[in-house]
């Protein structure tokens, strides 16, 4: 007897055209009830923050690093804003992309930097990157990842940024990508991520993780919010637009990253759909692919 | 069968490369610590007959590195397989140092360069050379770092397979060399062609395929060819069976074409080939297709 239990490309082209009416790839077993909320999504840019030789604008990064924690908690200074995200008594877990394309070390300094001037000990802060314990041990946590395509799973950014947190992540390769967002649910994890700073300052839109400078521009952007599943969903678009740009057509994701559909309508983790995503973009508008 | 690993004495790279300098020693990778190198993209080389990995960072006072990775793989058709996934970027030649065996198919390039990365092809050997920062010294250093690799290379020729896809299949139709790879892993697959999450072809470091993407005027989307050698006929038939099983369940037994939602698919199996075409117009243009082709 036939059977046609295995997603197959087929599959997809068929959720493409049926998307718009609603549908969704996932069966109806794995489907969550969906809020109706809309999630915000905010980019800031400068484009002299990375110079031709590729060295950073300390001062301009903090600029904006300090605009993207205002954006997000919608306090009217940095240091308010950052002391909503955490406090004297946190453990503060900083949780970058720690190599292929890695997350700009200046970008992590400014962090910390701020985060010590709006009051968290030095002793409190701290890089979780790594396995459970690095998360289990803090009470907040800020994701920092690199945006970057990835040639196993779409898009290797934000959902992807905490594998290492699940102790085991064999388990999320290949088609497994798809429950990414589940990670993101542990008791360890779940509830600490105040913050979410996409180094966006020179994003990797086709073969990564591997970095291949063909394939690598200068954004110059900080992509910030608190959903994790929103900002993915903008990431993709972003290295969607800039592949259609290359190339003078679509030319889409392969594999298509299936994992932010997931976390959302699978894992109830935030919002994939783009028409419930406001984007607020600040500074450098020329280039921006949204 | 894995091949044994062809016979390429290890690369000797030069101490220095203008204002770079290179360590003592390589960092070697294998295929137990590839993961621990580069996570996430191992599954890449493991997806062809990989045997190990030799890395050198050059580094230079108040400049980035450049990075020499040097992949050996156990046969010629796996290196050049590594670059045949993208042939774009700027052809750069390297004299006849990378010179062709006899062989019919015509490579699009031994060497390419782009923004500060080339990669190259020779022998068993694929390597990636990549300035973090491109400028005019880093790219010389780059370009003669490539040559040195290029003069110790033994020459070969791209795998046979290839031999049997014609660039003028059928009036109107042509197949750039460009659009031509060749692999062994449903994961590199997926990453030309989303074909599906499991591996319903079977593929495995036994089998070697060419996936190629057509230019047929008029046509979007543009239909591909993929052209599959397994060890014997019985694995073939098994993956055929898969894949219209899984892939085109609709489709009757003794049927081998069937439109799809983006275009006709059809596939020919004969002893250890298998060939399947994606996207094609229609069912007469997928039968010519698969009749120009001889497996």
């Amino acid at each position: 007897m036939k059977t046609n239990k295995v997603i197959t490309r087929r599959d997809f082209v068929k959720a493409g055209a049926a998307t718009a009416a609603g549908i969704s790839l996932l069966t109806s077993q794995d489907l969550l009830a969906q809020k109706e909320a809309k999630s915000t999504v905010h980019i800031i840019r400068d484009e002299k923050v990375l110079a031709a030789d590729l060295k950073v604008d300390t001062d301009r990064l903090r600029k904006m690093v300090d605009a993207s924690v205002m954006a997000v908690t919608g306090k009217f200074t940095a240091t308010q804003a950052w002391q909503q995200i955490a406090t004297p008594k946190d453990i503060v877990g900083l949780v970058p992309t720690p190599h292929l394309n890695p997350t700009h070390k200046e970008l992590i300094e400014v962090v910390e930097t701020a985060l010590i001037e709006a009051g968290v000990p030095e002793k409190n802060i701290r890089n979780a990157q790594g396995g459970p314990g690095g998360a289990e041990a803090c009470t907040v946590l800020i994701a920092l990842p690199a945006l970057k395509a990835h040639w196993l799973t779409g898009v290797g950014t934000v959902l992807k940024n905490y594998i290492m947190f699940s102790g085991a992540p064999d388990r999320y390769h290949h088609k497994e990508s798809a429950n990414l967002g589940e990670i993101w649910k542990l008791p360890i994890v779940k509830g600490k991520t105040k913050l979410i700073l996409i180094d966006a300052l020179r994003p990797l839109c086709d073969k990564g993780p591997q970095p291949d400078p063909r394939y690598m521009w200068p954004y110059q952007g900080l992509i910030a919010g608190v959903d994790p599943v929103a900002l993915d969903a903008v990431s993709v678009k972003i290295i969607l637009a800039k592949r259609q740009e290359l190339r003078g057509e679509p030319w889409p994701l392969s594999p298509p990253p299936v994992c932010v559909e997931a976390a959302d309508k699978k894992f109830a983790l935030g919002t994939s759909d783009l028409s419930k995503i406001i984007i607020n973009l600040q500074g450098w508008k020329e280039g921006a692919l949204i | 069968m894995i091949a044994a690993p062809v016979s390429q004495a290890a690369v000797q790279l030069p101490a220095r490369a203008g204002l770079w300098a290179r360590p003592a020693q390589a960092r070697t990778i294998t295929a137990d610590s590839i993961f621990a190198y580069m996570d996430g993209a191992g599954e890449l080389y493991i997806g062809y007959r990989f045997d190990r990995l030799e890395v050198y960072e050059y580094t230079a006072a108040n400049e980035y590195d450049i990075l020499v990775e040097i992949y050996y793989m156990a046969a010629p058709e796996d290196a050049f397989g590594l670059l045949s996934l993208d042939w774009g970027g700027e052809v750069v030649d390297l004299g006849d140092t990378l010179a062709l065996e006899a062989g019919r198919y015509r490579t699009p390039a031994r060497a390419l360069y782009g923004s500060g990365l080339l990669r190259l092809w020779g022998g068993a050997v694929y390597a990636r050379i990549m300035a973090y920062n491109e400028t005019e010294c880093s790219r010389s250093a780059v370009l003669y770092l490539a040559a040195v690799i290029a003069r110790q290379l033994q020459p070969a020729a791209a795998p046979e397979l290839l031999d049997r896809i014609p660039e003028h299949p059928l009036p109107g139709c042509r197949i750039p060399r460009e659009n031509v790879s060749f692999l062994r892993s449903y994961l590199v697959l997926n990453s030309l062609y989303y074909l599906s999450e499991e591996n319903i072809l079977n593929l495995n470091l036994d089998c070697a395929a060419v996936m190629a993407k057509c230019q047929l005027d008029g046509q979007s989307p543009q239909p591909w060819i993929l052209l599959l050698q397994y060890p014997d006929a019985l694995k073939a038939d098994a993956a055929r069976q898969r894949f219209s099983d899984v892939f085109l369940p609709e489709m009757q037994d003794g049927e081998h074409v069937c439109p799809t939602e983006e275009g006709w698919c059809g596939f020919r199996v004969e002893e250890s080939m298998l060939m399947i075409i994606f996207s094609a117009p229609d069912q007469a243009w997928t039968e010519k297709l698969m009749n120009s082709i001889s497996l």
